[in-house]
């Protein structure tokens, strides 16, 4: 195949259902590539949807799907799948990779920056081939589970883990399930106190419970009645993904989130799923080391784009260099009327 | 010199500066970017070159194999061993039924032939809760050369039929059991010593076997006679 029988389309509404059965028959489909996805982020952000279908011209069949939002920009727009890990394209295995990325190339120019969040486990190689630069932008842990939930415990579990868990427990912290966001919304704002970081509007995270249903998760933490840490995630396909977490510093002690992430792993074994991902961290970060606890295999994501020299915009480290100066300005930028905005401005 | 051309000099001077730190920055960022991309392609590549295509596809083995190995019940590294162990017990096993079986194949015969038969007859067992296998091996144990031994499988919708050496001139198991199978539904085949049916419907197979047995009696009367 070649480039010159690719052509590229935006997504359009009749075309949804296209959409959704190649993202329901491709084995390597996340959360992020569903038409769900695309309503919460165009239901919250004002950012447009640009998804883009790519066709095999000479069989007419779906030769890959991009899921992206023109993201806008001061001097340049940005294309990218904004607020995940994964905004890599579904190809199908008849499509070569190269002459498809050779064709998505052509949506970038010289005021628009395409970014593209790739895991190393889909296979798609070619992008230094056509032009595209790349930058690391973390790791991402995930965890294969077994039948029995018991068998992590015995086996893969970190003893400093089941020492926490045991300490939460001592502490009557109890988990359940809920839909209302309130007050997991509470915590999560305390946690992007903490660090001087933009938080996502409330009404993200109502829109992903509404339009996921049963496959988004919101586990909360309560220790004498009230919530001290929540938990959010989103399945697709035997997968689940634990996409946001957030806890009130001032309960660490009682360990509410060792007993949050292995509530949430032991359900998805109840659930018979395959996977956990635990989400993207920074190497050497005391979250990484957390979630070191609960086992499973690193895997390096790379976020591509093209012009190359603006890859560097995939990366969140540039604004890890201003982490003093964030954490010291923390109420000003999560202040609820700047930190939404600047999250958006961010999309990352 | 004016003033002035050594104010646009040093204004031009600047704004190559600027110029050349910007391209600079910009090369070196490319380079940088197109190093990485480069790097994830080959190691993508090498990853597929060693045997698996994807790492997703690796952990999926992983999954796989972590759920195998908790299914036979022992860590992951020891499953080949517990898999030979598990199929030589499930060898065991296969021995251990089979010599049942024939036991209670004999038990059958042992007690039938407490009257044996002087002249060339027919014997009917029928068994509930037994399989296709089981009445397969009381037939082939039916030894007495002058009877028709037909015996049912009622639950397994099954029939086998073993004639005795000196009526296998006579008849052959083979088309008793599609007389039975043709009343009673299914289908089956065997030798003219030995055959079996299965499919059937319980209940009819029962009613079949009965009229199937009537006609042989009387054919067995008359060559008497």
């Amino acid at each position: 195949m070649s480039s010159t029988e690719l052509t590229v389309e935006r997504l359009t509404a009749s075309e949804n259902s296209v959409w959704q059965s190649f993202v329901k028959e491709h084995p390597l489909a996340t959360p992020f590539h569903t038409l769900k996805w695309k309503r919460s982020v165009e239901g919250t952000f004002d950012y447009k949807a640009a998804h883009r279908i790519v066709w095999d011209d000479e069989s007419g069949d779906v030769a890959a799907i991009v899921p992206m939002f023109d993201c806008g920009g001061l001097l340049r727009s940005t294309l990218v799948n904004p607020f995940c890990e994964y905004g890599f394209p579904l190809v199908s295995k008849d499509a070569d990779p190269g002459a498809l990325l050779e064709v998505l190339r052509g949506l970038a120019g010289s005021r628009r920056t395409l970014l593209l969040k790739e895991a190393d486990w889909t296979g798609t190689v070619g992008y230094n081939a056509a032009g595209f630069g790349g930058v690391e932008t973390g790791r991402t842990r995930r965890l294969a589970l077994p039948n029995e939930f018991e068998s992590l415990v015995d086996h893969i579990f970190d003893r400093k883990l089941r020492q926490n868990v045991d300490q939460a427990r001592a502490a009557d912290v109890r988990i359940r399930a809920t839909t209302e966001t309130d007050t997991f919304y509470e915590c999560y704002l305390a946690a992007m106190r903490r660090r001087g970081s933009p938080q996502f509007p409330q009404l993200f995270f109502d829109i992903l419970l509404a339009e996921f249903g049963e496959d988004c998760s919101l586990l909360v933490a309560d220790l004498d009645g009230e919530t001290v840490a929540g938990l959010l995630a989103l399945d697709y396909d035997g997968k689940r993904h634990l996409f946001i977490n957030g806890s009130d510093p001032s309960f660490f002690d009682c360990r509410p989130n060792d007993l949050l992430y292995w509530e949430s792993i032991k359900r998805a074994c109840e659930r018979g799923y395959d996977i956990v991902d635990f989400g993207r961290t920074e190497p050497g970060s005391g979250v990484n080391q957390f979630k070191r606890r609960f086992g499973g295999e690193t895997h390096r994501l790379t976020t591509v784009g093209t012009p190359p020299h603006c890859a560097v915009e995939g990366s969140v480290s540039s604004y890890k260099r201003l982490e003093p100066l964030a954490r010291r300005s923390a109420p000003i930028i999560t202040h609820e009327s700047v930190g939404p905005r600047l999250k958006e401005w961010i999309h990352e | 010199m004016s003033d002035n051309l050594f104010f646009g000099i040093a204004v031009a001077l600047v704004v190559l500066a600027v110029t050349n730190g910007y391209w600079w920055q910009r090369v070196r960022a490319t380079e940088k970017a197109l190093r990485t991309s480069l790097d994830r392609d080959k190691r993508v590549a090498t990853n597929a070159q060693q045997g698996y295509e994807t790492t997703e596809r690796a952990v999926t083995s992983q999954v796989k194999l972590e759920k195998a190995a908790s299914q036979a019940n022992c860590p992951p590294q020891e499953l080949p061993g517990q898999i030979d162990r598990l199929q030589e017990k499930l060898r065991e096993e296969k021995n251990e039924t089979e010599r049942l079986r024939r036991e209670w194949a004999d038990s059958w015969w042992t007690a039938r032939r407490r009257e044996p038969p002087d002249t060339p007859g027919v014997v009917v067992g029928q068994f509930d809760g037994a399989t296709t296998e089981e009445i397969q091996t009381i037939a082939k144990y039916a030894d007495h050369p002058q009877t028709i031994s037909i015996l049912i499988a009622v639950s397994a919708g099954a029939v086998t039929v073993r004639v005795g050496d000196s009526l296998t001139d006579q008849f052959a198991a083979a088309d008793i059991v599609a007389d039975i199978c043709d009343s009673a539904g299914g289908s089956g085949g065997g030798s003219a010593a030995l055959a079996t049916g299965g499919g059937a419907n319980s209940e009819a197979l029962v009613n079949a076997v009965n009229a199937v047995v009537g006609d042989i009696e009387t054919r067995l009367t008359c060559d008497q006679a």
